[in-house]
C-alpha cells in the first residue's frame, strides 16, 4: 500500500454562489440574483462559482461544457472511442480467409477507410497508419478482381 | 460556442491484459493517468487526476506460480514422452514434441522474468478502482517510481508517518460518528 495526501480531502462540496449585492454588480448569465465570480473561457458569458466547471486548466461554463461533450471537441470529456482504423483493417483482412466474399468486402473496406480517416481517432493511439493498410489492402484486392473480370470478359 | 482544447500527449508506462481479450494499458498525460480497456474495436477510458490519487493499493496473487507450476508440468510430460520413444536418432515424434516444447518453454522464462503477478487498485476519492494494467508487482514498483514525483507536485508531500496518523485519527474520527468498529 502506498498513501499519498489525496486520502485525506474530503470529496470536495459544491459552491452554492454568492447572491448579488447592489445592481451595479456583474451577475450570472444562468443565474441573475448571483455574483459574477468569472467567465466562461469559450463563451466569455459571466458565471457566479455554481455554475464555473473547471477542466484541463479552463473554465467552462455547463452549456460549453455540454456542447463539448456532445462534439468531443473536449478530450478530457471522452471516454469511448470506436476504433474505425481497426474495424477498416478487419474488412480488409480478414476476408482474405474466404476470399471468395472479398469481392464485397473489399469495397466495404475501401469505403470505411475513407470515411474513417476524418473520423476522431484513439487518444492514445494518433497515426493512421492502419487506415492507410486497410485502404491499399482494399485497392490491391479490387485491382484483382477487376483484372479477373476484365481477363473473364475478354476471353468470352 | 465551445472550445477545442489541443490533443493531450500520452506516454504508456503499464499495459496488460484483463481475460483474454480485453487489453488493458496506462498512459502518462500531463497531470492524469489514462487507463484504456480495449476490445480491439473499441476503447474506453477512464482518468485519474494526479490531485486526486489518494493511494495505491496492490496484493500479490497467486496466478504467476500456477502458470509456472502448469508449465513446469507441461516440459516435464513432454520431457518424460520424448525420453520414452528416444531411439537414438530424432524421429516424427521428438521432432512434434520439440515443435511444441519450445515455444512452451519460452513462454515459461517469459512468464518467469515478468516477475510475481498481483491486483492492483487506485485509490480515488469515490472508491478503489482495478487496474488491470497493473498485474505485475514489478510494473506497479516502476509506476510508483513514476508517479511519485508527479503526485508530490499537485498534493504536495508529507510523511509517511505524519499521514498514517492523519489518516487514522481521521478514521477513527468517522468510525466514532458513525459507530462503526476500528478497522483491524
Amino acid at each position: 500500500v502506498e498513501l499519498f495526501p489525496a486520502i485525506l480531502k474530503p470529496i470536495g462540496q459544491g459552491r452554492l454562489g454568492e447572491n448579488l449585492a447592489s445592481d451595479s454588480e456583474s451577475s450570472c448569465y444562468y443565474h441573475p440574483n448571483k455574483r459574477a465570480a468569472t467567465f466562461c473561457s469559450a463563451c466569455g458569458r459571466f458565471l457566479c462559482s455554481l455554475c464555473e466547471i473547471q477542466l484541463g486548466g479552463k473554465c467552462l461554463c455547463p452549456t460549453c461544457l455540454e456542447n463539448g461533450r456532445q462534439s468531443e471537441s473536449l478530450q478530457e470529456l471522452v471516454t469511448q472511442r470506436t476504433l474505425h482504423d481497426s474495424v477498416a483493417l478487419s474488412f480488409a483482412a480478414l476476408p482474405l480467409l474466404v476470399w471468395p466474399i472479398t469481392m464485397i468486402t473489399a469495397p466495404v473496406a475501401l469505403y470505411l477507410s475513407i470515411t474513417g480517416w476524418k473520423k476522431p481517432r484513439s487518444l492514445v493511439r494518433r497515426n493512421r497508419i492502419r487506415l492507410l493498410f486497410a485502404m491499399l489492402i482494399a485497392l490491391a484486392q479490387i485491382a484483382t478482381w477487376v483484372a479477373v473480370v476484365v481477363a473473364i470478359v475478354a476471353e468470352k | 460556442m465551445t472550445t477545442k482544447t489541443s490533443a493531450i500527449k500520452y506516454k504508456k508506462i503499464a499495459s496488460g491484459t484483463e481475460g483474454m481479450m480485453v487489453r488493458c494499458s496506462l498512459w502518462l498525460g500531463d497531470d492524469h493517468l489514462l487507463a484504456v480497456r480495449s476490445s480491439g474495436y473499441i476503447e474506453n477510458y477512464a482518468r485519474f487526476y494526479m490531485k486526486d490519487i489518494g493511494g495505491l493499493v496492490w496484493l500479490r496473487t497467486s496466478n504467476w506460480l500456477i502458470t509456472n507450476v502448469i508449465f513446469v508440468l507441461l516440459i516435464l510430460l513432454l520431457i518424460m514422452i520424448g525420453a520414452s520413444t528416444y531411439d537414438g536418432t530424432m524421429n516424427a515424434v521428438d521432432i512434434f514434441l520439440t515443435i511444441i516444447g519450445i515455444p512452451l518453454l519460452i513462454a515459461f522464462f517469459w512468464n518467469l522474468f515478468k516477475g510475481p503477478t498481483c491486483s492492483c487498485q487506485i485509490i480515488t476519492p469515490l472508491g478503489p478502482v482495478n487496474i488491470p494494467a497493473a498485474n505485475r508487482v514489478n510494473t506497479v514498483k516502476s509506476l510508483l517510481k513514476k508517479l511519485r514525483p508527479l503526485i508530490q507536485q499537485h498534493q504536495g508531500s508529507m510523511p509517511r508517518s505524519e499521514l498514517l496518523n492523519r489518516y487514522d485519527a481521521l478514521y477513527n474520527n468517522n468510525a466514532s460518528l458513525t459507530g462503526e468498529n476500528r478497522m483491524p
